[in-house]
């Protein structure tokens, strides 16, 4: 029964209707247009208009923050061009992080599918930065580095190629397995009061008061590690996207 | 929980679809024009300290070309000072001469000048005492001399007051 409503918690849940009649949705999706819409209309009107003036100065500084510490340093200054990207993953996945702080909405990075497509794009990103910047052949050549004695470079070629896909896999399970952790952890310690006031109803309400506290100590952390993951990721990614895109690989 | 790991690739889709889409909106609509708003206005400031550095190397050189002047002006007022006061004491000196000599020649002149009345002044008064003493011997000699007789008479006390120290 609690594995039940643990699952019922943390995986997305089909709704019973369709978009566009034929669409199937689910709490995730729904979620997910959510957000898009959400910022997409909310973002380029605080940006126009300069207001609320807290939320305005907050984005400067993301923006800022991100060009100059993430972009600039891993892309050089040919990178710049690259900011609005790294700026729409910053936001898109804290968005997707945050959600799920809000009583009845979710974290649809807590789903591996989201985690799998945003490790996805990264993949797709560093792919085409790659093959952009040193041609197809050259950045397959890239991953054997120079000097590599001619046996030795088909075997570290497949590595560099596992390695690649790795980076990916890690990405993705890194950020799903921290969003969804932080609930896991919350729910069990709720369920502890159930579980405890199954033996005695006394001490299961006693045991509210340390629960609580403890829930909320974790919640606490939950809401440090939305922005660490959120920095994580769009960190990694523009490390490996920035060794692709450079020469000196 | 089997399904915790379990992928849905439409939701995959539907997640790298509305990545792509939002990329495409907020690059176009919000982070462009923000970051074309903070690089003018890092341009701007950017400028702003150029423009206020230069002014202060300007300053600094004006400051620095004001200084040689003032300590050149100074040099040359006290040069200037110095030939004046070289000159002053050079009049001075010429002055002061001058006058000595002016005063000294004004007192060689009116000692001369004293001198020739006091010696003028001593004829008319030995003139007056001979014509008194020739009136006084005519009144006792009651004899009338006759005027050849008065001027060999005048000579001679003329003589005789002559030989003698007047005292003033």
């Amino acid at each position: 029964m609690i594995e039940e409503a643990l699952a019922h918690h943390i995986i997305d849940q089909p709704i019973h209707a369709r978009l566009f009649g034929f669409m199937p949705l689910s709490a995730d999706l729904v979620t997910l247009f959510c957000i898009t819409l959400g910022l997409a209309f909310l973002l380029p009107a605080v940006i126009k208009y300069r207001k609320p003036v807290l939320l305005y100065t907050a984005l400067e500084g993301m923006v800022v923050f991100l060009r100059d510490d993430i972009v600039m340093p891993n892309f050089g200054p040919k990178g710049r061009a690259f900011t609005p990207y790294f700026c729409t993953l910053f936001i898109f996945i804290l968005v997707s992080n945050s959600l799920g702080m809000v009583p009845s909405l979710r974290t649809i990075t807590g789903s591996i599918s989201v985690t799998a497509a945003m490790a996805a794009t990264t993949f797709c990103l560093i792919l085409f930065l790659g093959v952009k910047e040193k041609g197809l052949f050259g950045y397959l050549k890239s991953f054997v580095p120079k000097g590599t004695p001619a046996l030795l470079a088909p075997m570290l070629f497949v590595l560099e190629v596992i390695g690649l896909f790795v980076k990916m896999t890690a990405l993705c399970i890194r950020l799903f397995a921290n969003m969804i952790a932080g609930h896991m952890v919350v729910v069990s310690i709720l369920f502890l009061i159930f579980i405890i006031a199954g033996t005695s109803k006394y001490i299961g309400i006693v045991t509210i008061i340390p629960a609580e506290a403890m829930s909320l100590f974790v919640n606490v952390l939950e809401i440090l590690v939305i922005f660490i993951q959120a920095y994580v990721f769009t960190l990694l990614t523009a490390i490996f996207a920035g060794e692709a895109f450079s020469h000196n690989h | 929980m089997d399904n915790l790991l379990k992928p849905d690739f439409g939701l995959m889709f539907w997640t790298a679809v509305n990545f792509l889409l939002l990329l495409f909106l907020l690059g176009k609509f919000a982070w462009k024009p923000m970051i074309k708003a903070l690089e003018d206005r890092e341009n701007k400031i950017a400028q702003d300290k150029k423009d206020a550095q230069d002014a202060r190397d300007a300053a600094q050189q004006i400051k620095a070309e004001l200084e040689s002047r003032l300590e050149n002006i100074s040099k040359e007022a006290q040069e200037k000072m110095r030939s004046v006061e070289a000159l002053a004491a050079a009049e001075k000196d010429s002055m002061i001469k001058e006058a000595k000599h002016t005063s000294s020649v004004l007192v060689d002149h009116a000692k001369a000048e004293i001198e020739a009345r006091k010696n003028a002044a001593l004829q008319d008064v030995k003139k007056e005492i001979a014509g008194l003493a020739v009136e006084a011997a005519r009144k006792i000699a009651a004899v009338k001399i006759d005027a050849e007789a008065d001027a060999r008479l005048i000579e001679k006390v003329l003589k005789d007051v002559e030989g003698k120290e007047f005292k003033a």
